[in-house]
């Protein structure tokens, strides 16, 4: 196990050169969130009561938590360096040496997530206390820790299907689209844009059979109150199903690609 | 040292005072339209070696714009008004400034994406010394077509919109509306 540590090691140096980028990048997020929350400010005036059961102190924690979430645990560059390796032939090493690469790749990722994370705690944190008339806290320790929970689990979706996706690489020169394709579903399924309880019922209930309501949804329902009780727990259960089917199922994928594998330039 | 003949021979020729024996130049805009129509060629025959990629790239940007649609389908499945914007007043918006941003990306997005490129890894040097205006071709080089295709999309649903909202545009109304995006695209490169 401590050669991963040593891989977490240099994930953090070689991520740390990019401070200053990480810096820009959550600060200028803050822009079109800043319209978004607008925009639900502007709806909230026209009408008297809750927007599809949301409050507007809700609806706008809703929002900032997702940014939250999406610090800790989206993936930016993780799938583009995956599908690079493989294309180049930089795995070739990987297959010499005693080292898994999909656990390689998960300590980058941690690594990765910890230094942006560290890097967008000031503007995040200064952007939240000017909406604290707004911001809900959770209700007690329990949910935090449910949150907690879920919110790891929604680490390791987000990046092994992110890893998965990149694997296409074995088998295609351009992985680019199928990233963006992936990103822009789960942008939307995800709850990424809008709560999906909004939805029409039957559209948010067939989407709670995909993994991606777990990638932000679930955890932030549960940070809100939203979510408790049975729910909380059956949906826990799903989001653990999940993350063993992707994983297995990205383990399969590397299994197969690597038969396919030609170490080009490697 | 002595040259070999080829090159000796042109720069004699160049030196000359009187270089009567060229062909003469054509006017600038001329040749800079017939330049620019060979830089659409080239990006043509680029995007036609990777067939599929060309295709899934529309893919994708129209399912990006689909995405940013369904967002305020939903919301105004759930209320008539956002300060005073209808459905269809917002659709309207949302599909010209996406014209707007494809016609952009068209024909310059990834030109100024490269510029720094291009000062990184030398090139623009090699592009400074070819005989045509450096700004012209670093703007230009580069024409993404899979953007106009986004763009007649966008158009088709601006159209499409205009007519629920009973919208009649004079063709005195729509140029002045159409050239203004011109100087909107020139100003952000500029």
């Amino acid at each position: 196990m401590k050669k991963y540590w040593h891989v977490i090691n240099v994930g953090i140096q070689n991520t740390l050169v990019y401070r200053v980028n990480f810096i820009f990048r959550s600060v200028f997020a803050l822009v079109p969130l800043f319209a978004t929350l607008s925009l639900w400010r502007a709806i909230y005036a026209g009408q008297a009561d809750d927007f599809a059961g949301y409050s507007l102190a809700q609806m706008i924690s809703y929002y900032l938590i997702v940014t939250v979430v999406d610090s800790l645990t989206a993936v930016t560059e993780d799938d583009w360096q995956i599908a690079a390796d493989i294309k180049d032939g930089n795995i070739s090493q990987f297959l010499l040496k005693p080292i898994d690469y999909l656990t390689y790749r998960l300590c980058l990722y941690g690594a990765g997530r910890l230094i942006f994370t560290a890097c967008a705690i000031i503007p995040i944190t200064t952007f939240i206390y000017f909406q604290r008339h707004y911001f809900i806290l959770p209700a007690d320790a329990a949910t935090l820790g449910w949150f907690a929970l879920s919110l790891a689990m929604t680490g390791l979706l987000q990046f092994f299907m992110s890893y998965t996706v990149a694997l296409l690489a074995f088998w295609v020169l351009e992985v680019s689209t199928f990233i963006f394709i992936l990103y822009a579903f789960e942008y939307i399924a995800s709850g990424h844009l809008f709560p999906l309880d909004i939805l029409p019922a039957p559209l948010a209930n067939a989407l709670h059979w995909t993994p991606f309501p777990y990638q932000v949804f679930f955890p932030v329902n549960i940070y809100l109150g939203r979510t408790t009780g049975g729910d909380l727990y059956r949906g826990l259960l799903v989001q653990a199903c999940w993350v063993v089917a992707l994983y297995l199922f990205a383990r399969f994928a590397w299994s197969r690609g690597i038969r396919k594998y030609s170490a080009v330039g490697g | 040292m002595r040259l070999p003949p080829h090159v000796e021979s042109r720069r004699t020729r160049e030196s000359r005072p009187d270089n009567s024996e060229l062909a003469p130049r054509p006017p600038t805009f001329i040749r800079y339209l017939s330049l620019y129509s060979e830089l659409v060629k080239n990006s043509v025959v680029r995007e036609m070696g990777f067939k599929t990629n060309f295709v899934l790239w529309i893919v994708v940007d129209l399912l990006w714009f689909l995405l940013h649609l369904t967002f305020f389908a939903v919301l105004y499945s759930h209320v008539d008004r956002i300060a005073d914007w209808t459905k269809w007043q917002v659709i309207l918006l949302l599909s010209t400034s996406h014209f707007i941003q494809q016609i952009f990306t068209g024909l310059f997005f990834n030109n100024c994406v490269a510029i720094s490129e291009h000062i990184r890894t030398g090139r623009l040097d090699f592009m400074m010394l070819l005989p045509v205006n450096t700004r012209f071709l670093v703007s230009l080089r580069h024409v993404d077509l899979g953007a106009f295709v986004n763009a007649a999309t966008a158009v088709a649903l601006m159209i499409y919109a205009g007519r629920q909202l009973h919208l009649s545009p004079t063709p005195g109304q729509m140029a002045p509306s159409s050239s203004s995006a011109a100087p909107g695209c020139s100003c952000i490169i500029r």
